[in-house]
């Protein structure tokens, strides 16, 4: 299961352009799905619910997308006014650390360590703009086309599942067509309690950051209520890729206090414990009250399955190796109650024959 | 084709047969279009096994060609208990309590069927209440029909 789930990750790497969508749109059809059924029991039928989905999305794109690409911007310029600052800060800190160090160990002095990351880091500080961001930019510009299909496919997927379903349906054999079906739904059903837990955890991740940000920028004058949430949503969502996903979301949140407060150092000290704090409380309490450990990975797996997947297939194949592996474990688990079931194997190849010599009839004339 | 309406004289040919079943016969052609996408059909040969007495049930079959033959395990292999023809349907009470089968079901014929499956017809109680409730009336009432049938042709042969 893991070799085939590395092969798929190979193939979805080197057609990353429609494997990527196809894997957003999924999930986005499981995390949208709950909604539309719940406008459906209020009386809608599907297409009206779907309707008035999308159009509650667009009202909220409406409303929020102004206030988001201002803090954006806003927080873009500091970016930019405040980088070289932090980065000198940066190369003091590890400037003296290495000195300590040098002075310490005569084979790093020999080796003029200190030398060679200052030298790496102004090198890094003035070609950034010529080097680094076009670089950057190119690989956002050629991520959007591909994105654009996210919407559209998940429109399709919400629209016509039923139908695709039944498409799906139409290639199993007659043996095996009613217990597929019926591990089909059973997989249907955990997948789509598992995104609503998730939905479940992130709204709580997301409260609880919030409230702590919010707190914090209180005692330290930074942070108001919008970017608390914001910042706290974002770090909610990037927890849901294990691990690094946790790890960037610490980073965000430690670059935006540098680059907010004058004296980071305390602000960025609670904000990592506030980070962790949420960690645990995630980890220990929001999880098992939400997802449940019926569909968990072995923490060891995760990780060298990441690693892995990155090795294989690099960013597209960190970002797909856990939803692929899912995918495996579900077919895995449908092809191994199915094809070893003996009575079902016979009865298919029982219904071949049938239909061979149902087909061969009125040949010899 | 507006997507806030349906076209009365797109009704396909299998959802205008499924009209004539019983089962069916009280819903309108708009609630046929909302059961369309969740009806699998299928095809199976002459002496096919469609399934098997004591198979986990997953739902029910309507017959739209051909003849299925259904059958229960006895002392000396299996005794045919009837013989179902189009528009007549087998394996409701899977439909109903998702239990195991109570008899196996063999296409005598080659045929045409429609699967109407239990989670989907959960489904539908769940959203098309109304609809929900005609087929669950119509279940009732047919269940009922082969319930005293059965009752009947065991008075007669002196069983009850």
């Amino acid at each position: 299961m893991i070799g085939g789930t590395l092969l798929a990750v190979f193939l979805c790497d080197w057609m990353w352009w429609i494997s990527i969508p196809l894997v957003a749109s999924v999930v986005l059809y499981y995390i949208a799905l709950p909604i539309i059924e719940w406008l459906e029991r209020r009386g809608l039928d599907h297409s009206k619910a779907l309707w008035v989905f999308i159009l509650g999305l667009t009202l909220l794109a409406a409303v929020l997308g102004p206030a988001l690409l201002s803090w954006f911007t806003t927080q873009a310029y500091l970016v930019q006014e405040k980088l070289p600052a932090v980065l000198n800060r940066i190369n003091e800190t590890l400037g003296s650390s290495i000195m300590g160090m040098e002075e310490e160990y005569l084979w790093m002095q020999e080796a003029e360590v200190g030398k060679k990351i200052n030298a790496k880091l102004e090198l890094f500080k003035e070609g950034f703009v010529e080097s680094y961001l076009p670089n950057v930019v190119v690989y956002v510009l050629h991520w959007v086309p591909c994105m654009l299909l996210v919407p559209y496919l998940t429109f399709f997927f919400l629209k016509d599942a039923h139908r695709l379903k039944k498409l799906l349906m139409r290639g199993v054999p007659n043996a095996f067509f009613e217990k597929v079906l019926l591990l089909f739904h059973r997989l249907d059903g955990q997948v789509k309690k598992y995104f609503c837990g998730l939905m479940m955890m992130t709204l709580l991740d997301t409260v609880t950051l919030a409230l702590g940000l919010w707190v914090l920028g209180l005692n330290f004058g930074v942070f108001g209520i919008v970017p608390s949430i914001f910042l706290g949503l974002l770090c909610a969502v990037l927890s849901w890729l294990p691990f690094i996903g946790s790890v960037v979301g610490c980073l965000v949140i430690v670059l935006v206090c540098v680059i907010q407060s004058a004296e980071p150092a305390w602000l960025v000290f609670w904000a990592v414990i506030l980070f962790v704090s949420v960690r645990l409380l995630d980890d220990f309490l929001y999880t098992p009250m939400t997802i449940g450990r019926s569909l968990s990975v072995h923490p060891l797996v995760t990780v060298l399955m990441i690693f892995a997947g990155g090795f294989v297939g690099g960013v597209t194949g960190l970002l797909l190796v856990m939803p692929v592996l899912g995918v495996a474990m579900v077919l895995g688990e449908i092809f191994g109650q199915v094809w070893f079931d003996a009575r079902l194997r016979a009865r298919y190849h029982w219904g071949r024959q049938l239909r061979l010599r149902a087909a061969r009839e009125g040949l010899s004339g | 084709m507006s997507l806030f309406s349906y076209r009365e004289d797109e009704l396909s040919a299998e959802l205008t047969l499924l009209r004539e079943v019983p089962l069916f016969s009280t819903l309108k052609r708009r609630d046929l279009r909302v059961l369309e996408p969740i009806l699998h059909e299928r095809s199976y040969v002459h002496d096919e096994v469609i399934f098997e007495e004591g198979d986990e049930g997953l739902g029910m079959y309507v017959v739209l060609e051909g003849q299925v033959r259904i059958a229960r395990k006895g002392l000396i292999g299996s005794k045919e208990v009837t013989r179902l023809g189009p528009g007549q349907f087998f394996g409701e009470l899977s439909l109903l309590d998702g239990g195991p089968r109570s008899a196996s079901a063999v296409a005598t014929d080659s045929c045409r069927l429609f699967g109407f499956f239990r989670p989907e017809f959960l489904e539908i109680l769940e959203k098309h209440e109304k609809i929900g409730a005609k087929i669950s009336f119509q279940l009732a009432k047919l269940t009922t029909m082969r319930l005293r049938q059965s009752i009947q042709g065991a008075q007669i042969n002196g069983s009850l």
